[in-house]
């Protein structure tokens, strides 16, 4: 026995160094030889971006995709703070590209990325479950009355961390104007913080403001750092409600309730319309950047990191995910594709992936 | 010279006389440099200002004495209820006795988020234990009750494990002739068996308390507020960056430093009255 676990423990030993010396990370290559390619993505982009991954390693052999998930505004700054090795970059909010990597600079002076290709959309819906507190009486008409009561417990992802909460900032306000009624933000979400969360309407402009410290101070309010852990919480029966996307929604096979196109931030003809609505934080965040989330139709982003080790692979993952294979990934992910898919840089894309956009 | 030619004749001689000991010593520096160097990388990375500051800043500091409040808890309960289980295991035989004792180690191995979820699916509104607890009041959704099962779920095994190696290496016989002496069984536990595995017991305890404080990802699928200090350098990290959540796990780590290396002294000086 003793000398069974001996022998299995060096031989680990050599065999991990013999790994650990064949790959070199720094070249972007896997102990196997196959070309790495690394992705972060959204948490929301979990399931079509798997499929993604099984479909694309089967078409590229050569290539091994390894993916992380975090919440949006993480992902970014896994790579712009921490430094982290990552080729493709796919986030929930397509601004965020432009607001945090083109504006923070590397070590060498150029931008984290200079392009901003937006392949899919999104819609936010009232997820809950047949055990929500009072759920037998919700409809389209008294959805926004019901979050708002003392005695639900509410859901909501920390606007800090997840593009998820400061979407639900926005489709409160949005739904103050839709239904002529004051303060449903404030009653949601708003009052139930120690230092809370406020708005001011100038010119037809709502801005929402973001304390500096975030404590809930009541169990109505339930915050997480990120959105998916609500939905395991709306399943457990410890919140009654939360806002979330429809696909991720769907994919938990949870209830939901659609919001009007007004809020539900689904429709690029609205945008006009969501960007009356502005969230900002009222503190200094991040070295450099100070985010402003304007509102805006949910529209994904996807770019390839400037210090990306494999861009040529890199640019096939863009293209599959963009390609009809790709597409219907995502419409079996209950996702929809943005068509004709956008780029806000055409002169600064990989020569590759011009054609796409002509 | 010949004074430095001596030196390493002698040094070189020690060396051949203690190959063994010279061997482990530097395979020793190593291991403690790699456990050193990133804490101490920690602690400094801030500088005085910085950590000044989150010591003043009270929510770091309430944090702080949350979690070691929470895990102390969470220790005793593990204590109240790992120990007889310690003893029955390293004492009897019974069926499935291997399963068991697997099963006390899965906390470990099991991934903690998917740990934090498992309680949820337990101890959630909906389901049996917490329907039960909610009846009385007691919700284990940010609370306290939600730290102190998460940090159980995942440190008990520690104690366990050590409780059942300090039962283990006691002498049969010891209890044997108590009982021959007219001792009752709990007199037996409590005179004989208890004191003399006390020492595996509590560092047992001592490293569940610590496992618990540490604990982050089974502790934040149930409790975001109130923070443990896990939760809240991530909370940090996540809003502010690096320079504001590296100075309260320095503060963390200096904390913690000075109630183990206290609590060595004292086993040590224990160890020395026996």
């Amino acid at each position: 026995m003793k000398r069974l676990v001996l022998i299995c423990l060096l031989a680990s030993l050599l065999t991990g160094m013999a790994a650990c010396t064949n790959s070199s990370p720094s070249s972007g290559v896997t102990g196997t030889g196959k070309t790495k390619l690394v992705v972060f993505e959204a948490d929301s982009l979990m399931v079509p971006f798997s499929q993604v991954k099984k479909e694309f390693e089967q078409a590229n052999p050569d290539i091994q995709v390894e993916m992380q998930a975090h919440g949006s505004i993480q992902v970014i700054r896994q790579v712009t703070e921490l430094g982290q090795d990552v080729d493709v970059v796919a986030v929930a909010d397509y601004s965020l590209i432009p607001m945090l990597m083109y504006q923070t600079k590397m070590p060498d002076g150029k931008p984290y990325a200079s392009w901003d290709i937006m392949p899919a959309t999104n819609q936010l819906v009232l997820a809950y479950t047949s055990k929500s507190k009072y759920a037998s009486e919700l409809n389209a008409g008294n959805w926004y009355q019901i979050i708002a009561r003392p005695d639900v417990r509410f859901g909501f992802a920390d606007p800090r961390m997840d593009a998820v909460g400061y979407r639900n900032l926005m489709a409160l306000k949005l739904a103050e104007s839709y239904y002529h009624t004051g303060n449903i933000m404030d009653n949601t979400i708003g009052k139930y913080f120690s230092m809370p969360i406020t708005s001011n309407d100038i010119n037809g402009t709502s801005t929402i403001h973001i304390p500096e410290l975030l404590e809930p101070t009541d169990p109505h309010m339930v915050l997480r750092g990120a959105h998916m852990e609500l939905l395991a919480l709306l399943q457990s029966g410890d919140i009654d409600y939360t806002i979330d996307y429809k696909s991720t929604v769907i994919q938990d096979g949870l209830q939901y309730l659609e919001l009007p196109p007004e809020i539900n931030l689904s429709d690029a003809n609205l945008a006009q319309n969501y960007g009356k609505v502005v969230v900002k934080a009222d503190y200094q965040r991040f070295k450099t950047v100070n985010p402003v989330f304007q509102g805006l139709p949910i529209i994904y982003g996807m770019t390839i990191a400037n210090n990306s080790k494999n861009p040529g692979a890199a640019e096939k993952f863009i293209q599959f995910v963009l390609s009809a294979e790709g597409q219907s990934i995502f419409q079996n992910a209950n996702q929809p594709e943005l068509v004709p898919p956008r780029c806000d840089n055409i002169n600064a894309l990989p020569a590759s992936l011009k054609p796409l956009f002509r | 010279m010949a004074v430095i030619s001596k030196i390493i004749h002698s040094v070189c001689s020690w060396l051949g006389r203690h190959r063994l000991l010279a061997v482990f010593s530097i395979l020793s520096l190593l291991i403690v440099l790699f456990i050193f160097i990133p804490l101490a990388k920690l602690i400094l990375f801030s500088d005085k200002s910085e950590l000044w500051q989150a010591l003043l800043d009270p929510s770091v500091m309430q944090s702080i004495l949350l979690t070691l409040y929470a895990a102390l808890i969470t220790a005793a309960i593990g204590f109240l209820l790992g120990v007889p289980l310690a003893y029955l295991l390293a004492r009897n035989n019974f069926p499935l006795k291997g399963v068991v004792e697997g099963l006390i180690d899965l906390p470990i191995v099991v991934p903690h988020t998917a740990a934090g979820i498992a309680l949820l699916f337990v101890f959630g509104r909906n389901f049996l234990l917490g329907k039960w607890f909610n009846a009385i009041g007691i919700s284990f959704v940010d609370s306290l009750a939600g730290i102190v099962i998460a940090m159980l779920f995942v440190s008990v095994p520690f104690l366990i494990n050590s409780a059942k190696d300090g039962f283990r290496k006691i002498d049969v016989r010891l209890e044997n002739v108590a009982r021959t002496l007219g001792a009752s069984p709990w007199q037996v536990f409590y005179r004989v068996t208890f004191p003399l595995a006390w020492r595996s017991i509590l560092a047992g305890t001592l490293m569940m308390w610590a496992r618990g404080i540490s604990e982050f990802g089974a502790v934040v699928i149930l409790t975001y507020y109130p923070m443990v200090t896990s939760t809240l350098i991530y909370e940090r990290f996540a809003t502010y960056g690096l320079t504001q959540s590296v100075p309260v796990a320095a503060i963390l780590v200096i904390i913690c430093a000075f109630i183990f290396i206290g609590f060595r002294f004292v086993l040590q000086r224990d160890r020395k009255h026996d």
